[in-house]
């Protein structure tokens, strides 16, 4: 007897539901003959309701019969009038038939049968649902409800925006379900949510361990970056998983004034910060966005040429440690093309020839380009406006350019020397050392005072050289130099183009960009 | 201990054949539940049904008593549909019956004109008038079944709503008189069992008792 417990109690539950008569919010009234209104219940609301009551996969519907009973045609437009049957169904075998009757007049013959046949099977549907109980609609028929529930007042349902179902939520799960599956393979828990607030400590794949030679390139060049969100003392880091601490060879250093840190991990465990902060770099950008086959700017900017020498700055010690930990192994670095990297990832062909090197100056012939990039135009000026720039920055800007086939006259270069200090001259000789092969379109090897102005001196701090300066793409900026920087030791520093900021995060990570005490001179 | 799991032999798609010379008249082989309760809990049910069904009639009853031609309305015409469909699923749950519409149809569809309106605004209109016949049959879970026939005749100057309500109030009445016709049968099958009218051996109680999960059965 008790194993029909359940069975019984879910009967009597749809019972109950049943006998409740309707609410306000489910009747809806039109004019019927004469001044009466009638009340009624609209089609999809008594599909809602039946879905609510018996389940969503607890009744299903039948037509039994569709029925034409007359077809009067006046002046090419037609009158029908359509009977179905119409059967319900319940999970257990109950089903209640009845009749409907849809009527369409002055229609042309194909739609006017459609729209009566709809009406006639919705029409239908009601009634054999009402059979039911109450609840479904035939609590609508006593007069001495719709007498009372006319008085009874009631809220319109709100619009909740933050609550519909958009076909973004179903591309992002399904986007995300295979960084799930991969992650279950590496016993680590499913996260079907990005996570911007680290609450338990979450195991993810190391890019270290990670033997793809394709990926590595990508992984030096963006080194930088990474080791930004880990220096920054702001953010929590987090404990290993068993099987980050396989990989003890890689050193791993934490800031020592990390209060977080030292409440999450236990000092027994050898702590890592690399593929934490891998973790949120991969958190904080938007996958949606980027796809495995899109390379950042730095990619672009040192493809072709070789990957730069790791920082031997000693601020960024921790930075040097995971760059020299990824150029360690002696995988081939190139980049190519999606087709070819398949076979290199498993491992079928070593030999990276020409052919399948990606070539990212390659046009396809099928695709119409219909912006030449060999040329330049003038900055209208309504975007300079927009951008609260003068326009005597532009008259400048161009007046230190030298127009095709032309020379700058000797002027122009005194005045624009004239604005910078001798610190700026001693780095100029050194930005002129850039190699001409660089392919970053915002960036122009014949502009000198640009490149020392706004990158030269920050590169002493890695933070401030990922600071945008947007004022610089327009016309090389007339800021002073600090006299401090005149002492650094420039040479020292990797020369490395402006990045420009494409595909950055969608949430800035504001903390990464603040200098860091701890690492710095 | 039996379980109640259907594992029984049933004969309900068995069809039967004779060869020649003989005849399946002579052998009660079909089991025929039309007109007979088939469990004790049918009998209750139709019973408490009949109570609610009394209960709002007498009301009425009273109020129009003493009113002209007042026997001539029949009990369907008394109570609502919605009420019967309220006592039906009350009796015998929601999932205790089932209700076919067997057909619905179209007897007679006559257009004509009549007068309307005053001496003074007199005109002629086109009217419909249709006729319909509707047949319903309500089953019980035990197997319990009645089906009963309505006709309906509507006059409207609307082709298409003549039709829909006179199909409508066909298929109404019919139902109506199928869940009041349940109270019949409970009366006839006491009386042919105290006259032993079912005398076929065919009234076997313990076939439904063990597929329904039924206690009790009528001996």
């Amino acid at each position: 007897m008790e194993e029909k417990k359940p069975f019984i109690t879910f009967d009597e539950d749809i019972q109950t539901k049943l006998d409740k008569k309707l609410g306000p919010e489910y009747i809806s009234k039109r004019v019927g003959y004469g001044t009466s209104r009638v009340a009624y219940i609209e089609g999809w609301r008594a599909i809602n309701l039946a879905n609510q009551i018996f389940g969503y996969s607890g009744w299903s519907t039948e037509v039994k019969t569709v029925t034409i009973d007359f077809l009067d045609e006046r002046q090419g437009r037609f009158s029908i009038g359509c009977t179905a049957i119409v059967r319900v169904t319940l999970a257990n075998g109950t089903y209640r038939e009845d009749i409907g009757y849809g009527i369409v007049d002055n229609e042309k013959k194909a739609a006017a049968f459609e729209r009566a046949k709809k009406s006639a099977v919705t029409d239908a549907l009601k009634r054999a649902l009402r059979a039911f109980g109450n609840a479904l609609g035939n609590c609508l028929y006593d007069k001495d409800f719709l007498a009372r529930i006319d008085k009874v007042k009631f809220d319109p349902p709100d619009f909740d925006e933050g609550n519909l179902f958009r076909p973004s939520d179903e591309i992002s799960e399904i986007s995300r379900s295979n960084t799930v599956e991969q992650m279950n393979d590496l016993n680590g828990p499913p996260l079907k949510k990005r996570q911007l607030t680290k609450v338990e400590p979450v195991s993810r794949p190391s890019p270290l361990q990670n033997n793809s030679g394709i990926n590595k390139p990508a992984d030096q060049f963006t080194k930088p970056t990474i080791m930004n969100s880990t220096t920054n003392p702001h953010q929590k880091p987090q404990t290993n998983s068993p099987q980050n601490n396989n990989s003890k060879s890689i050193p791993q250093q934490i800031p020592a004034n990390s209060v977080s840190s030292k409440q999450n991990i236990p000092s027994n465990l050898p702590t890592k910060t690399e593929p934490l902060t891998k973790q949120e770099h991969e958190d904080l950008l938007d996958d949606s966005l980027i796809f495995s086959d899109d390379f950042q700017d730095d990619d672009l900017i040192n493809m072709g040429g070789k990957p730069s020498s790791p920082p031997q700055n000693s601020t960024n010690q921790s930075l040097g440690n995971l760059v020299n930990s990824a150029l360690i192994q002696d995988d081939p670095v190139a980049f190519v093309t999606a087709k070819a990297a398949p076979t290199i990832q498993n491992g079928k062909t070593s030999n990276i020839s020409k052919d399948i090197l990606f070539d990212p100056k390659f046009k396809a012939q099928s695709i119409k380009h219909t912006l030449d990039q060999t040329t330049s135009t003038p900055v209208p000026h309504s975007i300079l406006k927009e951008n609260g720039i003068d326009k005597n920055v532009r008259s400048d800007s161009y007046e230190r350019y030298a127009s095709k086939g032309k020379q700058l006259s000797d002027d122009v270069d005194n005045t624009s020397s004239a604005q910078n200090n001798l610190s700026t001259e001693t780095v100029k000789s050194n930005s002129l050392s850039i190699p001409n092969n660089n392919t970053h379109p915002s960036q122009s090897p014949q502009t000198p005072s640009r490149t020392t102005m706004t990158t030269a001196p920050q590169y002493n701090s890695i933070n401030q050289f990922q600071k945008p300066n947007n004022s610089s793409r327009f016309a090389p900026s007339a800021a002073p130099i600090h006299p401090n920087t005149q002492s650094k030791p420039l040479n020292n520093f990797p020369i490395k183009p402006m990045r420009r900021e494409v595909g950055r995060p969608k949430i800035l990570p504001s903390n990464f960009r603040k200098p860091d005490n701890n690492n710095g001179p | 201990m039996t379980s109640r799991v259907s594992h029984n032999i049933t004969y309900s798609t068995t069809k039967y054949k004779a060869a020649a010379g003989l005849s399946l008249g002579d052998f009660d082989i079909i089991e025929d539940w039309e007109g007979r309760p088939a469990s004790l809990w049918s009998v209750q049910r139709i019973g408490n049904l009949q109570s609610q069904i009394e209960k709002y009639t007498y009301g009425i009853r009273q109020q129009r008593q003493g009113r002209k031609g007042l026997e001539c309305i029949g009990l369907s015409r008394l109570i609502p549909k919605h009420l019967l469909i309220t006592f039906a699923n009350k009796s015998f749950g929601y999932d205790g019956w089932v209700l076919d519409l067997i057909s619905v149809t179209v007897k007679e569809a006559i257009e004509h004109s009549e007068k309307i309106g005053d001496k003074a605004t007199e005109r002629e209109e086109t009217m419909y008038t249709v006729v319909a016949n509707a047949e319903v049959r309500v089953t019980l879970k035990d197997g319990t079944n009645t089906t009963a026939r309505a006709t309906e005749r509507c006059t409207l100057s609307s082709k298409g709503e003549c039709f829909s309500r006179v199909k409508k109030m066909a298929a109404n009445s019919a139902f109506k008189n199928a869940i009041l016709n349940f109270e019949n049968i409970v009366l006839d099958h006491a009386i042919k069992v105290e006259g032993k009218y079912y005398t076929d051996n065919l009234y076997k109680p313990q076939i439904k008792k063990e597929e329904l999960g039924l206690q009790n059965t009528i001996s």
